[in-house]
């Protein structure tokens, strides 16, 4: 059987970056793309803050980034602010982007290690471009020139993710996407091969298929109850498994970064979109009551509600086979990880690119699910073990809940990374994965894990190299004087749109 | 407390090594000792392959393009030629065709081939079509140029690059001790054990040949195409044919269980304060260059992992053993690819899992299996699959979307390009002698 229909169960984020996506790619070779979603339905519109990386998935797409940004009422987003996660009180900025420059092979947080030992630095925020950007409410463009400041950094969006849903359903269903209303009442199988072959809709209308893309979020229609693919359930590394998620109006000018900010069982989320604030908070109930949850929420929003808070129940893990027969399961019907660290789309868009790269040009062929699987994994655990970080490397002891996370038994994968950096502050390094060198030294200063020494190298800098460095800030400071506020920047480059939606 | 690294083990190896640490950790330690062995009449290879990526590594010794060609006569080679009958290929360094919508070169070849117009596969390289011819330039920085589209490497006369590596780290501060006479410190900081003979626990590689030798004699007849190197196979090894400069090298590597060199890795490379590197931590027939390549990127490893005093060094020899292995067994893995291209009976099966799905993945449907600490490049990896005659069965759906005898008519003229470009330009005998002139008459004028 070959591939000639694709249909694609699920709209929300994950089924619509899917036809979008795959629309694109393969519209040219002739594949028909499918997809069915029923309004009744409503979806979870994961991924409010973004990484990065989206932004080589809009590129790739051809989409105007000044329009995205109008259209889904997105800021930009240069990182994600820690509250209260080591100790309470406690803040710092996880950036996209680096720490210093690179002296002599030696990463900086090794040097900056050595000033702090002699009184001639504070904090390594102040030598990071997106993090004093951030703090000073500025935006700028990176530049290309790797010898300017702004090339030291990259940026995000924080957008109305089910509005990036219709925005990418415009886009698919120009490039030849069918959508079809309706519900799906039943999946039909083959025989004898035992692979999807149709969907039944409640209209009585039947959806022929050779590849099937699960995008039914958490049910996981196909994937998990058709098809039976196990779920890795990862909740006793990360207990939390409620949300809940309310609008706020806006209060101020918009910043350029996401707030995360610890809580008595979990964490709360701030995302400032341009026309509303998204707010959640993330709980594990062994810990915490819904109520209590919800009091915790919405006696700590900034402005005025303006939606109803939204229950959320998910278990922390993923289905190592997500691309099982011919059915491939993307966003939450793959598998869930908490939005503490913006990963939601990151892993829809790594799973779209994975399957593109392996999509069927004949038969379906079990290797390529293997290597899908394979591939898909790694960027799961990669990314579970940087979660895991978060809760664990905390000095907190002022609940229940932190007291488990502290004292809990974490990956052996993780545990190594973080002897290896509590040793002599060395990152250990990998290929695929999403979270790089500065992440996690970002994310391992921040939560107060400091090396016990640091490269020995650092001690031979010169005092004139030393002398350089220390100037960094204040160039930093310089360069940022010259940039527009974050505000001014947005209401630029969205504009032209906004005044042709007007 | 005082740093000194001793290193146990000279040729190339051991005084690139020195020179490097010596340099490169110049305010760091305070003594870099090389013991002397003398009386070491091992055999040594008489030519060096280079390969691009070592490159920096020899610019960061301070050992400029000139200096190479003054003290080690060195060339610059751009490649491997397979002299088979059957199936000769030149794998050469860099870019082969172009990648288009976001699928690489190959699927489309592979479209081609199956559609029968198909040009051989390294006619659509820059860098082969330059080696076939013997020319050379470097390449452009304009990435929309053709001629930026490879990468070149260095034949090195071995016993000129060792004598001229001495000098250098003897000039530089390396002190030669005798161990016997205890001249060293009692404690090193470090030791860096190069001498041949993997040590420790031994981990062999099942898809190369467990025995192997290798012997060079200086060829009568240098070679009339420097830029790159030749490789046939005969009934119980191969031949390798290089030039450095002046002088051409035939090198015979044979396997067999008299072979004198047993191919493999040592489990932990990092013990205690000795870290084994060079040919005392892993051995192989070498076809590719790996021998510098390994060294430097272990040197670089080793030199992001030092110890901070009084702190433990477990978690960074444990780190250092992660990742150097793995390098070594990525290496092992590209070498036994390359050997199948020579192999009698065919192209076998592989038992290394990590080089059985790259293969597996590559011949199904032309997906490129990349790990952790690779030293290859993604287009080294194709080239060798495809020099080895494997062929995807199955193209990206990416590369489906123009009808084929467009993809054809676009790639013809690539093609056409490239053999224009290339004709015009000089034999890397010319270009050499140029560069020598230039700069000799440059520093006649200073």
């Amino acid at each position: 059987m070959k591939v000639g229909r694709i249909v694609i169960a699920g709209g929300g984020t994950a089924g619509w970056m899917a036809a979008a996506g795959l629309s694109r790619l393969l519209g040219p070779v002739g594949i028909r793309i499918d997809l069915v979603e029923s309004e009744q339905i409503g979806t979870v519109g994961v991924g409010e803050a973004t990484l990065p990386h989206m932004r080589f998935f809009n590129r790739t797409l051809g989409i105007d980034e000044s329009e995205l940004m109008a259209f889904t009422n997105a800021t930009f987003k240069l990182g994600i602010e820690f509250c209260d996660w080591a100790r309470v009180g406690d803040r710092y900025i996880h950036p996209f982007g680096d720490y210093g420059p690179l002296e002599q092979d030696i990463p900086f947080h090794h040097i900056w290690r050595r000033l702090v030992d002699e009184g001639r630095a504070q904090r390594i925020c102040d030598f990071s471009l997106p993090v004093r950007m951030s703090e000073r409410g500025k935006f700028d463009f990176p530049a290309t020139d790797p010898d300017n400041l702004l090339s030291t950094f990259s940026y995000a969006y924080q957008l109305d993710a089910s509005l990036y849903a219709k925005f990418l359903r415009r886009y698919a269903e120009a490039n030849g996407v069918v959508r079809t209303e309706g519900r799906i009442q039943s999946v039909e199988r083959h025989g004898e091969t035992g692979a999807i072959s149709a969907l039944s809709l409640e209209s009585g209308q039947r959806l022929e298929g050779d590849l099937f893309i699960d995008c039914t979020g958490f049910r996981a229609l196909l994937i998990g109850q058709e098809m039976c693919a196990a779920f890795d359930d990862w909740s006793h590394w990360l207990p939390c498994d409620r949300a809940i998620a309310v609008a706020c109006k806006t209060a101020g000018e918009s910043v350029a970064y996401t707030r995360a900010t610890a809580r008595k069982a979990g964490w709360q989320w701030r995302i400032p979109l341009q026309h509303r604030t998204g707010n959640g908070h993330v709980y594990c109930s062994d810990f915490m009551g819904d109520d209590e949850a919800a009091d915790i929420l919405l006696g700590s929003l900034e402005a005025e509600a303006i939606s109803d808070p939204n229950f959320l129940r998910f278990k922390a893990g993923m289905r190592p086979q997500q691309w099982a027969g011919n059915c491939v399961a993307l966003g939450l019907a793959s598998g869930f990880l908490e939005p503490l660290e913006s990963t939601s789309i990151y892993l829809i868009q790594a799973g779209i690119t994975a399957l593109a790269e392996l999509m069927p040009s004949g038969e379906i062929d079990p290797r390529d699910a293997d290597e899908f699987n394979r591939v898909m994994q790694l960027e799961y655990d990669r990314i579970r073990d940087f979660l895991i970080l978060h809760y664990h490397a905390t000095e907190r002891d002022d609940s229940p809940f932190w007291n488990h996370v502290r004292t809990m038994s974490i990956p052996e994968s993780l545990q190594e990374k973080l002897d290896l950096f509590r040793a002599r502050g060395v990152v250990q390094e990998y290929k695929d994965g999403l979270f790089l060198h500065p992440s996690w030294i970002a994310v391992y200063l921040g939560q107060r894990i400091v090396p016990d020494s640091y490269d020995p190298r650092a001690d031979a800098l010169s005092e004139e190299e030393i002398q350089a460095m220390l100037k960094l800030p204040a160039e930093i400071e310089r360069k940022l004087n010259g940039c527009a506020s974050h505000e001014d920047a947005l209401n630029a480059h969205c504009q032209p749109f906004l005044a042709v939606s007007s | 407390m005082s740093r000194t690294i001793i290193i146990r083990g000279v040729e190339v190896e051991g005084w690139a090594a020195a020179l490097y640490l010596k340099r490169k950790l110049a305010r760091l330690v305070d003594r870099v000792c090389i013991i002397d062995s003398a009386n070491d009449t091992s055999p040594r290879p008489a030519a060096i392959i280079v390969p691009p990526a070592s490159r920096p590594f020899l610019h960061g010794l301070g050992l400029s393009e000139e200096i190479l060609f003054r003290k080690a006569d060195a060339s610059f080679l751009l490649g491997m030629q397979v002299d088979d009958a059957e199936k000769p290929f030149v794998r050469a360094w860099g870019r082969y065709g172009a990648p288009a919508n976001s699928a690489g070169f190959h699927h489309y070849w592979t479209r081609m081939l199956q559609a029968g117009v198909a040009a051989p596969f390294d006619r659509y390289s820059f860098g082969a079509e330059l080696a076939r011819t013997g020319r050379f330039i470097h390449p452009s920085n304009d990435p929309k140029k053709i001629e930026s589209s490879f990468d070149y490497g260095y034949v090195l006369d071995a016993k000129a690059f060792e004598g001229f590596l001495r000098s250098e780290a003897l000039e530089a501060g390396v002190e030669i001790i005798d161990q016997d006479r205890q001249e060293g410190p009692q404690e090193p900081w470090l030791t860096l054990d190069l001498q041949a003979d993997v040590a420790g626990e031994y981990i062999t590689w099942p898809d190369l040949p467990e025995r192997y030798g290798a012997e060079d004699r200086i060829a009568l007849e240098p070679s009339a195409n420097r830029s790159l190197y030749r490789v046939s196979r005969d009934q119980d090894g191969l031949n390798l044919s290089l030039s450095s400069r002046c002088r051409a090298v035939q090198r015979r590597i044979s396997f067999g269980a008299q072979a004198p060199v047993r191919s493999g890795r040592c489990q932990a490379p990092w013990q205690g304060r000795t870290v084994a590197m060079g040919a005392a931590a892993c051995s192989l027939p070498d076809l590719n260059g790996a021998r510098m390549r390994l060294l430097h990127a272990t040197l670089d490893l080793l030199t992001g992992l030092l110890p901070a005093d009084g702190a433990p060094i477990q978690p960074l020899a444990d780190e250092y053993n992660r990742r150097a292995t793995l390098m070594m067994d990525h290496a092992a893995d590209y070498e036994a690819l390359s050997l199948a291209a020579f192999s009698a009976s065919g192209m076998q099966s592989f038992s290394s899992s990590g080089l059985a799905r790259k293969v597996e993945q590559f011949v199904s449907r032309g997906r490129l299996v990349i790990y952790d600490d690779e030293l290859q490049s993604d287009q080294d990896w194709i080239t060798a699959f495809i020099g080895c005659g494997l062929v995807p069965e199955r193209v990206s759906p990416l590369a489906l979307g123009s009808p084929v005898e467009e993809v054809h008519r676009s790639y013809e003229r690539l093609r056409q390009a490239i053999a224009r470009a290339v004709a015009q330009l000089p034999s890397q005998q010319v270009y050499l002698d140029h560069l020598l002139q230039v700069s000799e008459s440059a520093s006649d004028a200073v």
